[in-house]
């Protein structure tokens, strides 16, 4: 089914959130981890996997979107 | 610094504050200020959910096949465009999600334009409501995986499609799908606060015209960010649910 254009501006718009929330909460979970186990690393480590993990999305909604174009 | 308390909290505070304490301590939390625990978004919220029941309650007993009424009709148009949307961004099976969305949807959007109210304060403006609907968002499409992938399934899709990148996969997976109720809570959070403040100062300045069109923009954004919040969610859900060819 056809996506109306609101609901793809809305699409759009979540994509600029994607990857700098997923960056900070990369960061969040490394920096728990590393209060929890008394560690010093696990926040660059898990800010380089929420980056990664922002990258991963925009990707994929991109090439969802160009499977969906009828072109 | 201490919130400003809106005439309502006041109310709360002075007349049924032994109940607030015995609520916060029944799940083990502690008020700021013990003598006054109700806070504006905690009654607002409750003023909230008041509203919208009488408001459903009147409009079931109005309801009608042969004349719907203005106030039916706009329900209607209301649930329609609602059934819509989960049809296109779900599919066929979209409407069976349409009462979690569809409430979560209705609370937001009563949330957002109680604050044109004067004397009154959207609750969506303070970080923990819109917090509380994100993670029930979260906690509600990862269980409808479960529930119709089973727990194995569900979990395995997390390693994604390549068994040699799980190790990898699974970290980064988890840190995006913990981003979706952070991204949901700052996005609400923050505009809300941005279209009350911007409203506040120019209703300091002058009180002709401008906060007027302040408040008519507010108007916008409140339904503009309820119907992205619901919409997230049902791209969310989609994402979770096993698809079917349209």
């Amino acid at each position: 089914m056809k996506k109306s254009p609101m609901a793809l501006a809305n699409e759009y718009l979540e994509l600029a959130f994607v990857l700098p929330v997923s960056t900070f909460v990369g960061y969040a979970i490394g920096y728990l981890l590393d209060k929890a186990f008394g560690t010093h690393f696990l926040y660059l480590v898990f800010l380089i996997l929420g980056t990664v993990g922002g990258f991963v999305q925009l990707i994929r909604r991109f090439t969802r979107d160009k499977t969906d174009d009828p072109q | 610094m201490p919130e400003h308390e809106i005439w309502l909290t006041r109310l709360f505070n002075d007349s049924l504050a032994p109940l607030g304490r015995s609520v916060l301590a029944a799940v083990n939390l502690h008020a700021e200020n013990p003598g006054r625990p109700w806070t504006n978004f905690i009654t607002m919220e409750i003023l909230v959910a008041l509203i919208i029941i009488v408001v459903f309650a009147i409009l079931r007993g109005r309801l009608s096949m042969d004349r719907p009424g203005k106030f039916q009709q706009t329900f209607e148009v209301l649930y329609d465009s609602l059934k819509g949307e989960t049809q296109q961004n779900i599919g066929h099976s979209g409407p069976n999600y349409l009462p979690f969305i569809g409430t979560l949807g209705i609370f937001i959007l009563f949330s957002n334009l109680i604050g044109i109210v004067p004397g009154f304060e959207s609750p969506t403006m303070n970080p923990s409501v819109p917090a509380g609907c994100a993670m029930l968002v979260f906690c509600y499409y990862n269980f409808l995986g479960f529930k119709q992938m089973g727990v194995g399934k569900y979990l395995a899709h997390f390693a994604g499609p390549i068994p040699a990148l799980a190790i990898l996969m699974i970290p980064i997976e988890i840190v995006s799908h913990l981003a979706r109720p952070v991204s949901l809570t700052i996005r609400l959070f923050a505009n809300m606060l941005a279209g009350e403040k911007v409203t506040m100062v120019f209703l300091s300045l002058t009180y002709l015209v401008a906060p007027a069109l302040f408040m008519g923009l507010h108007v916008f954004v409140s339904f503009l960010q309820a119907y992205i919040f619901v919409l997230l969610t049902m791209m969310y859900v989609a994402d979770t649910v096993p698809h079917e060819e349209h």
